[in-house]
């Protein structure tokens, strides 16, 4: 077990050094997004665009701040969305992992299917699913759904698989049941694997609502950058992306804390 | 035990399992998806006896199969168009998606500047981008706004992969070029390349997955050619069965694709 020395505990000004050292080992990262924007100002001084196809930095940041409650409006709808999809999609996915790795029936049978349907752009589904769910809440938390159903069922029943047997074995020993022998061996330590789709998973949710949002809807991220280009407002089309990239990473950071919290034993074990 | 399926090592997707071991097992690993699929059919059917849906929610079995009869090489047609796309985005993104690879890994300048960009890239929602792309290349620009989305989604797995794979190689094995007088080309050429290959395979098979993804969001999003128009057609006029036959053409070919690289994989790595 490795302690982890409580931030508050240090002195107050160590963060400075800290980040100072972060900057500068940044500096290449740093040059190269000030670079980005300087290319960017320079085309727009001299490079006579129209702001529809490339409006300024300062456009952009207008956008940004003149619509932040739309945006943070929007945002929450996606990210409200993305949970739906992600809990339904994902319960679903465990359980039929659990049915799979217990019927050899359903593993013969259904698998192929799963394997299958993974293969297929979700996307294509989606005038389909617009026919039976309407444009509402509905379609959107399928299409994440579906999207974590896949990777979770995958990633859980590939843990089930790859549980070292001397543990199965150890828990029979003590004559544990089939039901404490899933609750209490199996499952924690299928978690590693199982987490790494509940980390891919939230983001391919994040994906497909924004997704969705963008060939039907009223609402979210996809919704405001359809909209942006209908009324031909690039500045505001720039904004929705870099907001959306910022969810994006959120999103992505969290589901790496989640695989993080919920199997530190694994991380201390393989850090290398 | 690999449990990564996006990052890092060739991933083994399919949970090995059912041993193909007496003759039995090995009819019904074939019967077993069969049967499952009449069952499917069957439910399909009585669903719609029971709760008498309108063809247009839910078509029967039995539309879908004139769709696929009567329509079918049409179908086919769509869908080499988009291949066409799909082909042209996968070879254009897999190649820079390689060299970048490639550059981030022998340039510390260049990973330090890019890949964090890149990184955070990868766990975007994509699909968000195409509203600009759409401005700044136009519909029909070269090569097709359609090819460049595609392009974008297959760039990542390839750089991801082909980054992990060369940055792989053992450090016996860099010291021992060296110390044989192994110049800094030999050792891309004859150790790098060759140890990474597995490793940019299984990015590839992701990338051709992602490829397919991208065209038809773009087909769907913005219709004119390719079998994702095609589906939006169809909704149009509300030809459900014409929906659900074409995404199971675009399965049949998204999972013929998928195969053929696992072939190539296992023909170009049965060293590894």
């Amino acid at each position: 077990m490795v302690l982890r020395s409580d931030p508050a505990l240090r002195a107050p000004t160590a963060w400075l050094p800290a980040v100072l050292r972060g900057l500068w080992n940044a500096k290449e990262l740093i040059l190269t997004l000030f670079a980005a924007v300087l290319v960017w100002i320079l085309l727009v001084e001299f490079g006579d665009f129209h702001p529809i196809v490339l409006p300024t930095p300062a456009a952009v940041v207008g956008a940004l701040v003149g619509d932040w409650s739309i945006l943070a409006r929007e945002t929450l709808w996606s990210f409200y969305e993305m949970l739906l999809g992600f809990t339904l999609g994902g319960s679903l996915g465990f359980l039929l992992a659990i049915g799979i790795f217990y019927s050899p029936f359903l593993h013969r049978a259904v698998y192929p299917f799963v394997f299958g349907f993974r293969v297929v752009p979700k996307v294509a589904f989606l005038p389909l699913f617009l026919v039976w769910f309407g444009i509402g809440l509905t379609v959107k938390v399928v299409m994440a759904g579906t999207a974590v159903f896949f990777l979770v069922l995958v990633q859980t029943l590939l843990g089930l698989m790859t549980v070292d047997p001397s543990l199965v074995e150890f828990g029979k020993s003590l004559k544990m049941k089939e039901a404490s022998l899933l609750r209490r061996i199996r499952i924690p330590a299928a978690l590693p694997a199982m987490m790494v789709g509940v980390k891919m998973g939230i983001t391919y949710a994040l994906t497909n609502v924004v997704v969705a949002e963008m060939v039907v809807s009223t609402n979210g991220l996809g919704f405001l950058v359809v909209r942006a280009r209908q009324q031909a407002r690039t500045d505001s089309i720039i904004a929705v992306i870099i907001v959306t990239a910022v969810v994006g990473i959120l999103v992505y950071q969290l589901g790496r804390a989640v695989e993080k919290r919920t199997t530190f034993w694994y991380f201390e074990e393989h850090s290398g | 035990m690999t449990t990564d399926l996006d990052t890092a090592a060739p991933p083994s997707e399919e949970p090995v399992p059912v041993q193909p071991g007496r003759s039995v097992e090995r009819i019904r690993k074939f019967v077993d998806p069969a049967v499952f699929a009449v069952l499917i059919v069957i439910g399909w059917q009585v669903v719609i006896w029971i709760f008498d849906f309108h063809p247009v929610v839910l078509p029967p079995p039995s539309r879908v199969w004139t769709v696929l009869s009567t329509q079918g090489d049409f179908l086919v047609e769509s869908m080499l168009d988009s291949l066409r796309t799909i082909l042209w985005g996968f070879f254009y993104g897999s190649l820079l998606g390689w060299l970048a690879g490639v550059a981030i890994t022998y340039s510390p300048t260049v990973r330090k500047a890019i890949h964090p960009i890149l990184v955070s890239l990868f766990v975007v929602p994509k699909a968000i981008f195409l509203p600009l792309l759409i401005i700044w290349w136009g519909v029909g620009g070269f090569p097709d706004h359609k090819i460049v989305v595609t392009m974008l989604l297959a760039f990542f797995p390839v750089t991801e992969n082909t980054i992990a794979g060369l940055s792989g190689v053992e450090r016996e094995m860099v010291e021992l070029s060296r110390s044989l007088g192994g110049s800094s080309l030999f050792l891309f050429r004859k150790i790098a390349l060759p140890f990474s290959i597995p490793f940019v395979l299984a990015g590839l098979r992701i990338a051709m997955t992602e490829s397919f993804i991208g065209t038809l969001f773009v087909e769907i999003l913005v219709p004119n050619e390719g079998i994702g128009s095609r589906i939006v057609d169809a909704q149009d006029v509300s030809n459900t069965q014409f929906i659900i036959a074409a995404i199971l053409v675009i399965a049949i070919f998204g999972l013929a694709a998928y195969f053929l690289l696992q072939w190539i994989e296992r023909r170009l790595t049965k060293w590894y």
